[in-house]
């Protein structure tokens, strides 16, 4: 039995699609946190993302920027979320990976934000123990073995002016 | 600009070693450090070196690598027993919680009832949403050059059926059809076990919770 996230490809011309290559599809969510949320699914059943091999997830976050950027030229907002909530205590409801991609403006009612309070030294310093004996076991797919070039000047885009002058609102 | 932006920015002072962090893993294009400030504890910042303020300007490469090792990062704090679920978070924008002139990927670990991260849905109009659909698709077929979505999708109702072959007329077809039924049922077997021997951390069970 296929998921209702599946199904979705199954029956596409009752959604409400944007963009569609095969390994993912984007399309408006029905009952959006905010006017132009989108959701970046791709075609494959992952559960949750460990699962998604990393070509894929490569893939369908280079489609969330690629959206974000057509929000942010399309709409008027001031910012864009790119969330992924993995698994139940996140929330997760459907068992099927995919991103959000939330158009924000300012006093939209929307607050994603925590307080941030400084955590105890200890317990950062077992947090940090912990991550670095698994980080050892971590095996990330190299396709080439020389390491990815660093550019070395940002090139500037035209099209950024519209995030810069959100950037500068940041203290 | 960016070079005053750059100067004065604390996390390219925290990759450069000459603000002290907790560093937990690091190549020649990110740096991932813990939050000293998390919203639970083992949150992870992954940051460029070189210092893309926002999104847009991080080449395609070097994002895709980003985002890959926040997966593998997500898995380390289920794999360390700090979680067993995470959030992968990205404030693009002021107005979207950007709070640092430095383009980050949080990577956070999620406990029951921690109230974060929770998406409001909200009622949209049938009109509303296929305005913003369709503004849409015309932004991305501005930008990709092309259509972004197959324009023969839109025609069919249900997933495409093709034409009947008509088998007596073209018999050699007949075989191709039959060799395509049975190449079809292999993969499927493939991948299933591909993903119980992939991973430590118990997925079966995580998927359990979630199809419950």
């Amino acid at each position: 039995m296929k998921c209702d996230i599946c199904n979705i490809f199954d029956h596409k011309s009752a959604f409400k699609i944007i963009y569609e290559d095969e390994l993912c599809t984007a399309l408006m969510h029905e009952s959006p946190a905010n006017y132009g949320h989108v959701l970046v699914i791709p075609t494959g059943h992952y559960t949750i993302m460990e699962l998604v091999p990393d070509k894929i997830i490569e893939h369908v976050f280079s489609v969330s920027n690629l959206i974000s950027t057509a929000l942010f030229e399309t709409l008027n907002i001031q910012g864009t979320n790119i969330i992924v909530n993995n698994g139940v205590e996140a929330g997760q409801k459907e068992p099927h990976f995919y991103i959000n991609v939330i158009p924000r403006t300012e006093n939209d009612g929307i607050n994603f934000e925590w307080k941030a309070e400084p955590a105890n030294e200890d317990s950062l310093k077992t947090a940090e123990l912990k991550l670095n004996e698994v980080i050892g076991k971590m095996t990330v797919q190299q396709e080439e073995k020389k390491p990815l070039e660093i550019h070395e000047s940002i090139e500037k885009v035209d099209d950024e002016d519209y995030m810069f002058k959100q950037l500068r609102k940041i203290p | 600009m960016t070079e005053d932006s750059e100067q004065q920015c604390v996390f390219c002072k925290i990759i450069k070693g000459e603000i002290p962090s907790k560093k937990i893993y690091e190549d020649n294009i990110i740096s991932a450090i813990l939050d000293i400030n998390p919203a639970n504890l083992g949150h992870m910042l992954l940051l460029p070196k070189t210092h893309y303020q926002i999104m847009p300007q991080v080449p395609e490469t070097e994002l895709g690598h980003m985002f890959k090792i926040a997966k593998h990062l997500s898995n380390c704090i289920l794999k360390a027993n700090l979680a067993n679920s995470s959030t992968i978070f990205v404030a693009n924008g002021a107005g979207a919680g950007q709070k640092a002139p430095h383009f980050m990927i949080h990577v956070i670990p999620r406990l029951k009832n921690d109230g974060l991260f929770d998406i409001p849905k909200r009622k949209a109009t049938e009109p509303e949403l296929e305005k913003v659909k369709n503004v849409l698709i015309g932004k991305l077929k501005e930008r990709l050059g092309r259509d972004p979505v197959p324009i023969n999708e839109n025609k069919n109702l249900d997933k495409n059926i093709p034409e009947p072959l008509d088998l007596e007329k073209e018999p050699e077809k007949k075989e191709k059809v039959k060799e395509e039924k049975s190449v079809k049922k292999k993969p499927k077997k493939e991948t299933k076990k591909k993903e119980k021997n992939e991973e430590d951390v118990d997925i079966d069970k995580l998927t359990d919770l979630l199809t419950k």
